[in-house]
């Protein structure tokens, strides 16, 4: 145990005071408020302008029209203004004009742009003349107050969801994502370093000195708290923004997903950890025995192509997940170890997992560790010391095999 | 007892890297590895670091197994084997710790040696920062930092100048003199004969000639008769048809024994052909290493 913990604090330093590590999470930090505080301060002020020239005789509050835009600025123009206007347009100096018209008795609106439409000004803008062009039409005709309140009236939906999972699906895509980046950046460290030490010949030193499975397990877990001192940052990275008032609690979004920060709860927490922790396991062992079979760094790249095509899959199951935590694909998948981790976690967070298949699937993922630790410790103790050039998969066998 | 080797064999596929080695080294002794390049000694030595499993065979430290747990050994590898991006103090410490030394005996001793391989500058310098010969003292001070009871050192003047390879032959000498055992492979059989008393001589993973160097010699089969050069021995010998090797000062001929040196000696008196000096001497291990692998 002693020898251990010389081996894990070794690494552990190397690895907390080398630049690739302060330098990465200093960029990540910087990443991480420049998201959010330009994402902050492009939304106070800085929305899109667009003209709104109305010579019709509907009726239009250009104010009303404003307060359902997010993106978007509406101003008053004169049609006069018409060509001036556009070659503002071409030039940059404005986003967009509307115009509204007549056409057979209806209001028409022409949306003039430079090369993309803000969609969502057309759908509020063609719901809300709509309504005026409605609104006119029941004046004009004399129709009754009572009857035209109950013409213009909208159908009521009332959205009864048994189990909402809106608010999760950003959480997911963000875990999902943070597990994905983190066990394929840290597994191929490990590999990194082992093959390293094989070239620098450091391995003939260190094997007479210490058990070989002691560095192998020393370089997992120093990884993994590598690992997971990068989330630590992360998140302080995100409380920093939270605390500056860059993101909004109840309106946060990560690409386009809504998320609502009440639904990261201590379970999501304590379940991202857990299973965090045993996909990092599970692919960090297979990362380590491929790193003890290859003499060079640039023979990584084959060797682990496998274990990157598995986490790939994974990867993507899990993000499929999120959108249809139910379906038999992912139902399957959250109990084959390679894509367990991130697919249960993504069924946990939408409600799909209970308590039962937690512990199955936790159950199912310690027995593939176990296993996969068994095999790959015996390809490292005795792949650490093989140069031969080209290491072929029976070679993988022959060393599995041997004790 | 010592180190006790007993048909130690490896092989690699279909190739056999080494074949029923053994041999005995009592403690304080020091063995010279032997052979041509490929001729199986870095196999034999991985195997005593345990680095290679053997194929069968035993090793033996005092009588029990050799391993990590029994015997603390000092391994100067061929290769340098440095982490090229930590600080030299960083990585001693880290290797001296794991020989089970405590901190203040381990920065003594990196001290000690940094001092004496006077590379005091290079403490707090990285691996990769250094010339290949400082590297190689590096290297030096990590297998011998935790004072070891069986050092190995795998080609130890590679490298170096011939100011560090005195320096080293000096090191060398006092670890020996101390009472260390002693694992010596070179190519430089100079370095050999002035530190082994035992040799072992390697030649397709098989030892070829194993034991004491002097009685190796003794064996060997051959002496050298060194006479004075003169135009008149060097025109007698061609005309006697006796092979020899004609130095700057001396001719020297391959000899069975004293009996065939007195007898050429009196053919010369006999045909008065005057003799100013002469002497025998032993073989080199040189001669013997070519004799016996070239």
């Amino acid at each position: 145990m002693g020898k251990f913990m010389t081996v894990f604090k070794f690494h552990l330093k190397d690895g907390l005071t080398s630049k690739s590590f302060i330098f990465g999470n200093l960029i990540t930090i910087v990443i991480i408020l420049g998201i959010f505080g330009f994402s902050h301060f492009s939304s106070n002020g800085s929305k899109d302008e667009v003209a709104f020239i109305n010579p019709t005789p509907y009726k239009t509050n250009i104010d009303q029209l404003n307060k359902g835009l997010n993106s978007v600025k509406l101003f008053l123009q004169e049609e006069g203004d018409l060509a001036q206007l556009k070659k503002q347009v071409r030039d940059g100096e404005l986003d967009g004009i509307i115009e509204m018209k007549e056409k057979n008795g209806l209001p028409a609106l022409t949306y003039t742009y430079k090369s993309f439409a803000d969609q969502e000004l057309v759908a509020i803008l063609t719901q809300k003349i709509q309504q005026v062009g409605i609104h006119k039409t029941i004046a004009d005709s004399n129709v009754n107050r009572e009857v035209a309140a109950k013409l213009v009236t909208p159908v009521p939906v009332e959205n009864k969801a048994l189990k909402d999972t809106t608010g999760t699906v950003g959480i997911v895509y963000i875990f999902v994502i943070l597990m994905y980046l983190l066990i394929l950046g840290q597994g191929q460290m490990i590999a990194n370093t082992i093959t390293a030490e094989k070239a620098s010949r450091v391995m003939e030193i260190m094997i007479p000195k210490v058990k070989p499975i002691y560095m192998m397990y020393g370089k997992i877990l120093v990884q993994l708290v590598t690992g997971l001192v990068q989330i630590v940052i992360m998140l302080l990275g995100f409380l920093a923004s939270y605390s500056l008032g860059w993101i909004d609690g109840k309106q946060f979004s990560f690409f386009g997903f809504d998320i609502d920060l009440s639904n990261l709860t201590g379970i999501v927490v304590a379940s991202f950890i857990i299973y965090f922790i045993l996909g990092y396991l599970l692919y960090a062992i297979g990362y380590a025995a491929v790193g003890a079979v290859v003499s060079r760094t640039e023979d990584l790249g084959s060797v682990s192509f496998p274990i990157i095509m598995c986490i790939m899959v994974a990867f993507f199951i899990g993000i499929s997940s999120i959108f249809n935590p139910a379906s038999t694909l992912v139902v399957v998948s959250s109990y084959i170890p390679i894509t367990s981790p991130i697919v249960t976690f993504s069924r946990i967070v939408s409600g799909e997992a209970g308590y039962a298949e937690m512990g199955i699937t936790i159950v199912i993922l310690l027995a593939s560790i176990a296993i996969i630790n068994h095999l790959a410790s015996r390809i490292y103790v005795n792949g650490v010391m093989n140069y031969s050039g080209k290491v072929k998969f029976k070679d993988v066998i022959q060393m599995a095999q041997k004790r | 007892m010592g180190l006790e080797i007993y048909q130690l064999s490896k092989s690699f596929g279909e190739t056999k890297a080494v074949k029923n080695l053994s041999f005995s080294l009592k403690k304080g002794e020091v063995l010279g590895l032997l052979g041509r390049n490929g001729a199986g000694k870095t196999t034999a030595i991985k195997m005593l670091l345990c680095l290679l499993s053997p194929d069968r065979g035993e090793m033996t430290w005092e009588g029990k197994r050799l391993d990590q747990a029994n015997v603390s050994i000092g391994y100067l590898p061929e290769e340098r084997g440095l982490y090229p991006k930590t600080k030299i103090v960083t990585q001693l410490r880290y290797f001296g710790e794991l020989e089970g030394m405590s901190r203040k005996q381990v920065d003594e001793a990196i001290d000690h040696w940094l001092e004496k391989l006077e590379i005091t500058e290079y403490k707090t310098k990285k691996a990769n920062e250094l010339s290949k010969g400082n590297q190689q003292k590096i290297q030096l001070i990590a297998t011998l930092l935790h004072d070891p009871e069986l050092i190995i050192l795998d080609e130890p003047f590679s490298g170096l100048d011939p100011v560090n390879a005195n320096l080293l032959s000096l090191i060398i000498e006092e670890q020996i003199k101390s009472g260390k055992t002693v694992i010596l492979s070179s190519h430089r059989m100079e370095q050999i004969e002035s530190f082994c008393e035992h040799i072992c001589l390697m030649k397709k993973g098989e030892a070829i000639a194993k034991g004491r160097l002097d009685q190796i010699k003794q064996d060997y089969g051959f002496r050298n008769l060194t006479i004075s050069n003169s135009e008149a021995v060097e025109a007698a010998l061609h005309d006697w048809k006796i092979p020899f090797e004609k130095g700057q000062t001396d001719i020297v001929v391959k000899v069975t024994d004293d009996k065939e040196a007195i007898q050429l000696l009196n053919r010369f008196e006999e045909c008065s052909i005057p003799i100013r000096n002469f002497r025998m001497l032993e073989p080199t291990l040189n001669e013997i290493f070519i004799e016996k692998v070239g």
